[in-house]
């Protein structure tokens, strides 16, 4: 998948998170906010960043505003995010199913 | 489990009055220009409130006794989707520095933060991405600005872009972006292109928001509401996005201003400007073009044509936007 435009999914809930993904030229940076970024935000970043690249993008300029997420809500948010930025609404579950685990 | 409703102000007396109650409760004066309104509400009582002005957030408050049951977050949620749906994804909030520190918690950035207002924003694509776009723009070496409202543009107002051409090597003529005008944005801005087309060093530039205009400055949070206080409380947050935000990145070392010779509310906001952006920056106050003992103003315009008064309207707006001018409003009306 490759990212045409800005596009963002989650929100501002306790225990959720917004993930806006913005494209790039190359390569993933995030920028992350979050009042648990001194104990997770290294695990954060790391789950957003193989989500993006199982899902096929490369390059993304992403920010994500934790509000105390967990791994599958934080996977499960790119997913949706990644979609939204490639114009694809083809979930292909079983392909995702394969890794998302 | 509070509710989130709409409320409607207009079409709801009933409504209105609680909303109104709360607002008060929280120290907050009622601004009524909004066009959106939630509220949370629990067994009929309003709980906690939030309004959108275009794609400001504002009069945002929450019950005194029911504070500290993060209750802002679903508000600000609910006009966040609010605009997602009106495919904004762009928000700005006007607050006082001691609550701003909420917005950030829910990932609002701070733009500027005087004594009594901070100024966030919120989403895509925000400031960085704006000075990205002045950086495309960028000529080489120092350069003057103007900020306008053009609404219409005027012979004063090239006027005023004439005298900064012929003074600086560069200058930036920034137009309002906001859609509370006369004339929407869009047409603004290509008014100014076009009667600004012939001076090769003049560069015009959307302000997306990032220059304060009176028309949407929110100052229900503020407790002085004379209008001479309200125009320097604006002067500062302006002067202060101006001169440590867009001023660096363009090289801009003078500002521009016409005088407006019957308003006591713009000569204070000229003077807050020029105290603030002194000694980096330097305010030219240029006297207003006049035209038979009158001086030319964007109201005088639009009552000329409100009225169909061509042949006034020919005296205040430059012959290379008129037919721009007429058909703009022809088709809006």
């Amino acid at each position: 998948m490759e990212i045409k435009h800005s596009a963002h999914a989650g929100t501002l809930e306790s225990s959720d998170l917004t993930v806006t993904l913005q494209p790039a030229t190359a390569g993933i940076s995030i920028a992350l906010t979050s009042s648990v970024a001194k104990q997770f935000g290294d695990q954060i970043k790391q789950v957003v960043t193989v989500t993006l690249q199982k899902s096929g993008i490369q390059a993304a300029t992403v920010k994500v505003n934790d509000k105390g997420a967990l791994n599958c809500t934080i996977k499960a948010r790119t997913i949706v995010a990644a979609y939204r930025a490639a114009d694809k609404t083809d979930y292909d579950w079983e392909e995702i199913n394969s890794w998302i685990n | 489990m509070p509710q989130l409703k709409r409320i409607w102000l207009t079409i709801n007396p009933q409504a209105a009055q609680a909303w109104e109650a709360l607002l008060k409760q929280a120290g907050l004066t009622v601004d009524r220009q909004v066009n959106y309104t939630l509220g949370l509400f629990e067994n009929g009582e309003l709980l906690a409130t939030g309004s959108l002005f275009g794609s400001i957030i504002k009069a945002v408050a929450v019950a005194p006794t029911h504070r500290a049951e993060n209750l802002l977050t679903p508000i600000i949620q609910g006009l966040l989707d609010r605009l997602d749906t009106l495919q904004q994804t762009h928000a700005f909030v006007y607050t006082k520095p001691a609550t701003s520190r909420y917005f950030s918690a829910l990932g609002f950035q701070n733009l500027v933060q005087t004594g009594q207002i901070s100024l966030l924003e919120y989403g895509y694509p925000d400031f960085n991405d704006y000075l990205s776009f002045l950086r495309q723009h960028k000529r080489p070496g120092s350069a003057a600005a103007i900020v306008m409202n053009a609404d219409p543009m005027t012979k004063g107002h090239l006027y005023l872009i004439e005298q900064a051409a012929q003074a600086n090597p560069t200058v930036y003529v920034f137009v309002l972006s906001s859609q509370q005008a006369f004339f929407t944005a869009e047409q603004r801005l290509a008014m100014v292109k076009q009667a600004t087309a012939t001076l090769t060093n003049v560069v015009v530039l959307p302000t997306r928001g990032y220059l304060v205009s009176p028309a949407t400055f929110p100052s229900y949070f503020l407790k002085d509401q004379a209008d001479l206080n309200l125009a320097k409380q604006q002067a500062l947050v302006d002067a202060q996005l101006f001169q440590y935000k867009l001023a660096p990145v363009l090289q801009i070392n003078q500002r521009y201003v016409g005088t407006e010779p019957h308003s006591p509310v713009t000569a204070i906001y000229n003077q807050v400007l020029k105290a603030t952006l002194a000694p980096t920056l330097k305010l030219q106050i240029v006297p207003r073009l006049t035209c038979a003992g009158q001086v030319i103003s964007a109201s005088a315009a639009r009552r000329a044509l409100q009225t169909r008064d061509f042949n006034s309207l020919e005296k205040l707006i430059p012959p290379t936007t008129i037919n721009d001018v007429k058909e703009c409003y022809d088709h809006g009306n």
